[in-house]
């Protein structure tokens, strides 16, 4: 497990996830590499582990499952909304 | 069937349909190919923000300095040459969407594009020059543009997966017959442009251009020029949104093809020093669909009382002010809210037919420059209009907090409810 994976439309509030799961792999010891992209450029990082989307593009899991080799899941809604790092963290490692 | 079970039965079919739409290949090239052309927009509305400061010293330096002239190329040169830019973005997105070679998708596009595009011929001197009219690379031409861009690059897409194939003799190089092959589309599809452009020119349009322009891009703009197009836009905006599913985005393709063309002509004009004609444009909208997450997460901060409602405002106010609201939509959560629906899909309603009707009264300058949707606002209104433009979002501000006033109350009573419950449980339990 090294590479996570979020999208959303732009990448610009997954970006804030982003910033907050990294700090829950920081207390955690963890040294991952997370990053945050627009819905369009998830090809560029196939070689992701994970792939989490935003709820606001769930729309795209199924197409997105069909097409990649790598697990994708949606983000809980409530997580998402409240930011929760450690939550969508925990997730990710579980489900790699 | 209640409220809540109706709308769980709509959302998946709306996601469904939402995946069928923006798969599209026409639909998902336009978004995302509108998109790539911010570069170029945003240097000639930086031009267009520094030529129309309005004030006279300023201006008449301008014009004396002789800096008015280089600015005007910066403008002549973006936004003045929009269509090149778009045929490129467009051709490239495209063909990367197929997986096809890029740079021969964009060299089709422009050469398609430059067939049906007429020439005009004119003496300098002793010589005889022929020349682009910059009128069809601009704003003007966009719609020619895109239709060519995708035209020609679907053309080429097919014809590769056709694969034409020309039996040679068995001794020529596998791959001197493989160079000939992948020309075959490039000359195919040009000879084609030649014949369309040959038989405009036949009749009394005289050519692709003025023929889109008159039965298409004219009768478009008096369509996107109705407040009411521009509201449709926005409610089905919100209601995406309200059903969870990234909104804009679906509609950025159907907003920039209507919109795009008049804001960057209105970009041009504030440069030349003509008067802007174009009231709703795609900037507009950027600038006034108005303040409501940030009314909304400041009301959240500071007129609750339900401790999950102040959490999420402490997370959203900052987004908020940045135009991202993913934390409010999915922590309040607003999504399948009936609490909120009525305000949020109102609120950009309201807020854009307050900037519209500020403009037609002419307290508002018409807007003609891009901001990013994520500008902030006040320095967004402050840019976009002046001291106008700060009014503007100030009452749009206060508007959306006044519509989310009685709804959001209702939703803190509800929590607050829920949240002594929760409490009373836990005491309950503990005392056990």
């Amino acid at each position: 497990m090294e590479k996570i994976l979020l999208a959303c439309a732009g990448g610009f509030s997954t970006s804030m996830l982003v910033a907050k799961m990294k700090e829950a792999a920081k207390e955690k010891g963890l040294d991952l590499w997370i990053d945050a992209v627009g819905e369009s450029d998830i090809e560029e990082h196939l070689d992701s582990d994970i792939i989490l989307l935003g709820p606001q593009i769930a729309h795209r899991l199924d197409d997105l499952k069909a097409n990649l080799e790598i697990p994708v899941f949606v983000i809980e809604s409530m997580d998402y909304g409240t930011m929760n790092g450690k939550a969508v963290l925990e997730f990710a490692l579980n489900n790699a | 069937m209640s409220f809540k079970e109706t709308a769980r039965k709509i959302g998946p079919v709306l996601s469904k349909w939402t995946v069928k739409f923006s798969n599209n290949m026409f639909v998902k090239t336009i978004a995302s190919g509108m998109a790539r052309l911010l570069p170029v927009t945003i240097v000639g509305s930086i031009i267009a923000l520094i030529s129309s400061i309005p004030y006279d010293p300023y201006l008449n330096f301008l014009e004396t300095s002789g800096i008015k002239s280089y600015l005007s190329l910066g403008d002549t040169m973006t936004n003045g040459l929009i269509t090149i830019y778009l045929v490129i973005s467009l051709a490239y997105e495209m063909a990367r969407n197929y997986k096809k070679s890029q740079i021969n998708a964009i060299s089709i596009s422009l050469v398609a594009f430059f067939i049906l595009t007429p020439l005009t011929a004119f003496t300098v001197g002793e010589d005889q020059v022929l020349a682009f009219t910059l009128t069809y690379l601009g704003s003007r031409g966009m719609f020619v543009g895109m239709f060519t861009a995708l035209i020609a690059t679907r053309l080429y897409v097919l014809l590769m997966d056709k694969g034409i194939k020309i039996k040679m003799h068995p001794s020529v190089p596998p791959a001197i017959s493989g160079s000939f092959e992948s020309l075959f589309p490039i000359v195919i599809i040009s000879l084609l442009f030649i014949g369309i452009s040959a038989a405009f020119a036949m009749t009394s349009f005289g050519d692709v251009h003025t023929f889109i322009y008159t039965v298409l891009q004219k009768p478009l703009e008096g369509a996107s020029g109705s407040l009411s197009t521009m509201l449709i836009i926005c409610l089905v905006g919100e209601l995406f949104w309200w059903f969870g599913i990234h909104g804009s985005n679906v509609t950025s393709a159907i907003t920039n093809t209507l919109y795009l063309p008049l804001a960057i002509a209105n970009a041009q004009a504030l440069v030349t020093g003509e008067n802007a004609q174009f009231v709703l444009n795609s900037y507009f909208l950027n600038i006034y669909k108005g303040p409501r997450h940030l009314a909304l997460a400041c009301m959240l901060l500071w007129l609750t009382k339900s401790k999950q409602l102040k959490a999420i405002g402490k997370v959203a106010v900052i987004p908020g002010a940045f135009g991202i609201s993913e934390p409010m939509k999915f922590g309040i959560p607003m999504v399948y809210n009936p609490y909120i629906f009525v305000p949020m899909v109102l609120a950009p309603m309201i807020s854009v037919s307050i900037a519209y009707f500020a403009t037609i009264i002419g307290f508002l300058p018409i807007v003609g420059i891009n901001l990013p949707w994520s500008m902030p606002p006040i320095i967004g209104g402050f840019l976009a209009g002046g001291f106008a433009g700060v009014v503007i979002q100030v009452v749009q501000f206060i508007a959306c907090i006044a519509l989310y006033y009685p709804f959001l109350k209702l939703l803190d009573k509800q929590k607050v409810r829920e949240e002594t419950d929760k409490e009373m449980e836990l005491k309950a339990a503990g005392g056990m």
